[in-house]
């Protein structure tokens, strides 16, 4: 028998920017038991909604996490939509498929950076979140922000993005792919990432089911559960989406399917911009949404997440509740901490992409 | 062995122009979409308080008794929630940020009662 | 895409099972207070496709926890157990968090069933301290600064006196018809 020791881990940690604690029981260098605890951000957004109009709310939807910030503002007008019974023009959702799917490329090169931070791959970090800058870019050319955009609404969007603008991103887009491929090559070829990454905190896709995991930690294991895929996302199904998803289920698959999702959403949003329909933006709101209650999900960069809202005839919502992606891909972390060597730690609690800030709202 | 395979971005970055920008030396320009900070044209403003109520943090407040608009700048969000709400459209966006500051500070604009006389609208 | 089925408490851990066995997967656990207790929101998915079982708890009444079935459920019940109140029985041992799941300042904030404040109240209640804002502050200051004008404030001398005092408080960036002034709150 090795020595036991305790080992806590957060909520301030050099590789983890993320107010989340555990403490790490250990045996000799093996970690036996993980407990997690959360609570350190606790802001009571759900809560907001009974002070907040229904339309006033989504600013504050948005913020609840900064980088998924247009998916929530998304998720939560599409559950309001669905409770008032709003048909949103086409081309409002073109637009909100366009900017949900950068951030998607934004949050995800943005994770890539943090992986490349977490092993010290100082210049590999830089890069990627050099290649970020492009898309935010993007965001501020086209939304006025730069990570909380503010451009969904209930009933459509409220900026449009004109011809040659889109006809620019398309340029801008295809060259930042090419430069994508190029970093993805650093990523899966070369051999100090795949010395960290590889045969680190693997999960099968029985555990993956028997956790409940969702995003790309499910895809990786092989579970391609993708709210992308649902009947609901039309616009998803005219773009020929397909999941993309791993079999090895160990921390360098997670970051293979990060990369290739962040070349698919480059390509969905080309194919945004070339098949843009002209239209109306929005639509007219009238009135305050009904007694009722709706359940809406969106397919964010972390997994699936899921909105609830419940009306009560008045400005304000009775009842909001969102369920983010890394609420639910805890319990797998926890549960692949165990076993693990200690060095290894901060790898595997990279590889979930955790959101604590989200998780708590 | 794929020890290497850093090295030739590695020595493209070498003789690459800098992506970082002088910042001090050179202020960023920001495009005309860019949501910066909320101006109030005080002049035509009615003080309906519609931008009060549709303030997501609470940062402006309209007094119509004594004709004051209010905001707090640090505590705008920028959402530009207001400027859509405006039935005047005496707010705008401007697209430069408010800059740092040691103290926190309150914006107040009054509006100066028009003379009675009719001939001359505002001064 | 979703359907609400409505059972009793009782029947709870039956209807869990069953969907397990049918291998769906839990995908929340959602609760809200009404005036009868709590409601409580069981989401299954299964093929993008929502089954909500919704059960109402009475307030002093406890409910059976899931985590026989779905362990990783125990994140939402000790959330709604700290978050709300609602008693969870048996939450599997290793994660029982007994309250300790969320660092709150204040023990299970949103157990008052309060109905939305109307609009108006609510503005009143984000000026007060706590986001930060110190805006309560300047309304109140101005009030008592206009009070010696007060009885002919209506009057056009009266409004530019106000405008003077205004003036003497600080340095003002003076735009025509307006008097922009910053103030310090410290």
């Amino acid at each position: 028998m090795g020595k036991n020791t305790t080992i806590p881990f957060g909520p301030q940690h050099p590789v983890l920017p993320e107010p989340i604690h555990i403490d790490l029981e250990l045996e000799d260098e093996k970690v036996v038991r993980a407990i997690p605890s959360i609570g350190y951000i606790h802001r009571g957004l759900e809560k907001l909604v009974e002070k907040r109009g229904y339309q006033e709310y989504v600013y504050v939807a948005e913020r609840v996490c900064g980088i998924c910030s247009f998916g929530h503002g998304w998720g939560y007008c599409r559950a309001v939509e669905q409770l008032m019974n709003l048909q949103v023009p086409e081309r409002a959702l073109y637009l909100r498929t366009l900017w949900h799917e950068l951030s998607r490329v934004h949050s995800h090169l943005l994770w890539l950076g943090l992986l490349a931070d977490g092993m010290g791959f100082e210049s590999l970090f830089m890069h990627a979140w050099r290649l970020r800058e492009t898309v935010l870019d993007i965001f501020e050319e086209t939304t006025g922000g730069r990570v909380i955009f503010s451009t969904c609404k209930v009933g459509g969007v409220r900026r449009d993005i004109d011809k040659e603008t889109l006809d620019r991103m398309v340029t801008i887009l295809t060259g930042l792919r090419a430069e994508v491929e190029e970093m993805m090559e650093i990523f899966l070829e070369d051999s100090t990432v795949k010395e960290r990454l590889c045969g680190v905190g693997v999960m099968t896709m029985e555990q993956a089911r028997e956790w409940g995991c969702v995003g790309p930690m499910a895809k990786a294991s092989g579970l391609a559960i993708d709210y992308r895929c649902a009947e609901e996302e039309t616009i998803y199904h005219a773009l020929g989406f397909k999941p993309i998803t791993d079999t090895a289920g160990d921390c360098y698959a997670r970051c293979k399917v990060r990369l290739l999702e962040v070349l698919q959403a480059i390509d969905l949003s080309v194919g945004c911009c070339r098949q843009m329909p002209d239209g109306p933006i929005d639509m007219k709101v009238i009135g305050f949404p009904p007694v009722g209650e709706a359940f809406s999900r969106t397919e964010q960069p972390r997994g699936e997440a899921i909105y609830y809202v419940k009306g009560n005839k008045t400005k304000n919502l009775e009842r909001f509740r969102l369920r983010t992606p890394t609420n639910i891909n805890i319990p797998a972390m926890v549960n692949l901490l165990q076993g693990c060597e200690l060095a290894d730690v901060p790898m595997i609690i990279l590889t979930i992409d955790p959101c604590i800030s989200c998780c708590e709202r | 062995m794929n020890f290497f395979i850093y090295a030739r971005t590695m020595l493209a970055n070498l003789f690459r122009k800098p992506v970082t920008t002088e910042f001090p030396l050179k202020p960023k320009e920001y495009g005309e979409q860019v949501r910066g900070r909320v101006r109030n044209d005080i002049g035509s403003c009615i003080f309906c308080g519609m931008c009060m109520r549709n303030c997501p943090s609470g940062a402006i407040t309209v007094d119509r008794a004594t004709k004051t608009w209010t905001i707090n700048p640090y505590a705008c969000v920028q959402c530009r929630g207001c400027v859509d709400t405006c039935p005047k459209k005496c707010l705008e966006m401007v697209n430069e940020y408010t800059e740092a500051a040691t103290e926190k500070t309150l914006i107040t604009l009054v509006k100066e009662e028009a003379p009675p006389a009719p001939d001359k609208p505002d001064a | 895409m979703q359907q609400m089925i409505v059972i009793q408490p009782q029947d709870l851990l039956k209807r869990v099972a069953r969907f397990k066995k049918d291998g769906c997967r839990l995908a929340q656990i959602l609760c809200t207070r009404v005036p009868e207790g709590y409601e409580l929101t069981y989401s299954f998915d299964k093929n993008y496709f929502l089954y909500n079982l919704r059960l109402i708890v009475p307030l002093e009444e406890s409910i059976m926890s899931v985590t026989s079935q779905f362990w990783y459920a125990f994140v939402w019940e000790n959330e709604i157990h700290d978050l709300v109140g609602v008693q969870v029985d048996f939450i599997s041992p290793d994660v029982d968090y007994r309250g300790n799941f969320f660092q709150l300042a204040e023990k299970t904030p949103w157990k008052d069933l309060k109905n939305a404040a109307p609009p108006a109240q609510a503005i009143k209640v984000n000026l007060k301290p706590g986001l930060g804002v110190d805006a309560s502050v300047r309304p109140a200051a101005k009030k008592t600064e206009a009070a010696p004008a007060a009885p002919g404030a209506k009057t056009p001398a009266a409004a530019a006196d106000v405008k003077k005092t205004e003036n003497a408080a600080g340095a003002g960036g003076a735009d025509k018809p307006v008097t922009e002034k910053e103030e310090k709150n410290g």
